[in-house]
């Protein structure tokens, strides 16, 4: 009798941490996929303000002020000034989001090779197959 | 005795590694590599060698000095490269191997220890089984930890042996 026939208990702990790392590696992958998503969404806005920022701008730059309209003038100064903090605001959102999402995928590139390692090794001790841990 | 901590046991692991990567570029012994490269410069050189044999062959046979064809025996019409790689060769031969020393000299200190084959091999299962065991150490803190409610992260170039927790002297069975 072979160790493939024969279960014994490191048989079963060795699958069980197996399938903890693979766990661990599966839900790496799904909030890499969820922090990219989020990190399109804070890109896009961002993009969305800068951009109004720089028609708002524009308009001041060539629009030369009209008698009596002062208090519009100075109500589009004001929205510039608000949008450059929003810029600042979803700035540092977007830093702070792409950290998390590098974060991530580092742990996730980490981690992969390691998985598909101890994957190899059970299927060459008969463990597992190769489909149940899809190499 | 305290239980060395996680990253005491992550540099004794990186120690170990560049450890073993310096028993693994061990050269064999100079000397007898040296010997092949000797042999390898006398194949080199005996065309010449066979060339002047001829030639002398030649001159001492020739009944007249028109009869002596240094084109021909020394084959200068079609291999004109090879012999003098060859006469460089065994000319140079003393200049080439002290020139070979000098360098050797210079540079082996600063490379693996030459080892036997035998010794490289002894050496690197030694350093395998102490590398093995200190990741298993490792694993157990690691696992000690996430048991404790902290996540460490693994290191990506782990032994799957230590993670997987299989225990020693499985894989030889496997031959793996």
């Amino acid at each position: 009798m072979n160790q493939i026939t024969k279960p014994a208990a490191w048989h079963a702990r060795a699958r069980q941490k197996y399938y903890l790392l693979s766990g661990e590696s599966d839900g790496l992958r799904a909030a890499l996929a969820a922090s990219y998503g989020r990190l399109e969404q804070h890109r896009s806005a961002l993009l969305a303000v800068q951009r109004s920022r720089a028609a708002l701008a524009d308009a001041l730059a060539w629009n030369d002020p009209l008698p009596g309209r002062d208090a519009e003038r100075n109500r589009s100064v004001d929205r510039l000034a608000e949008l450059d903090a929003e810029i600042e605001r979803l700035g540092a959102v977007y830093s702070e989001a792409r950290r998390h999402h590098e974060n991530i995928m580092g742990r996730q590139t980490r981690l992969a090779p390691l998985v598909d390692a101890c994957a190899r090794l059970l299927v060459e001790l008969r463990l597992l197959s190769r489909e149940e841990v899809s190499l | 005795m305290n239980k060395p901590s996680l990253s005491s046991i992550r540099a004794e692991i990186a120690s170990k590694q560049a450890e073993l990567a310096w028993i693994e570029a061990a050269g064999g012994p100079i000397v007898d590599n040296l010997l092949s490269m000797k042999l390898q410069l006398d194949d080199l050189a005996a065309p010449y060698r066979k060339a002047i044999n001829l030639l002398a062959l030649q001159i001492i046979g020739a009944r007249s000095p028109c009869e002596i064809k240094l084109h021909e025996v020394l084959n200068l019409t079609y291999q004109p490269a090879e012999f003098a790689l060859a006469a460089a060769a065994a000319l140079l031969q003393d200049r080439i191997a002290g020139d070979l020393q000098v360098e050797i000299d210079k540079l082996a200190p600063s490379a693996p220890p030459a080892l036997e084959d035998e010794e490289q091999r002894q050496a690197l299962a030694r350093l395998r089984s102490d590398l093995l065991g200190l990741e298993r150490s490792e694993e157990l803190l690691i696992v000690g930890e996430s048991e404790h409610g902290s996540t460490v992260e693994r290191r990506a170039d782990a032994d799957p042996r230590a993670v997987l927790e299989i225990p020693d002297g499985i894989c030889a069975e496997f031959n793996l």
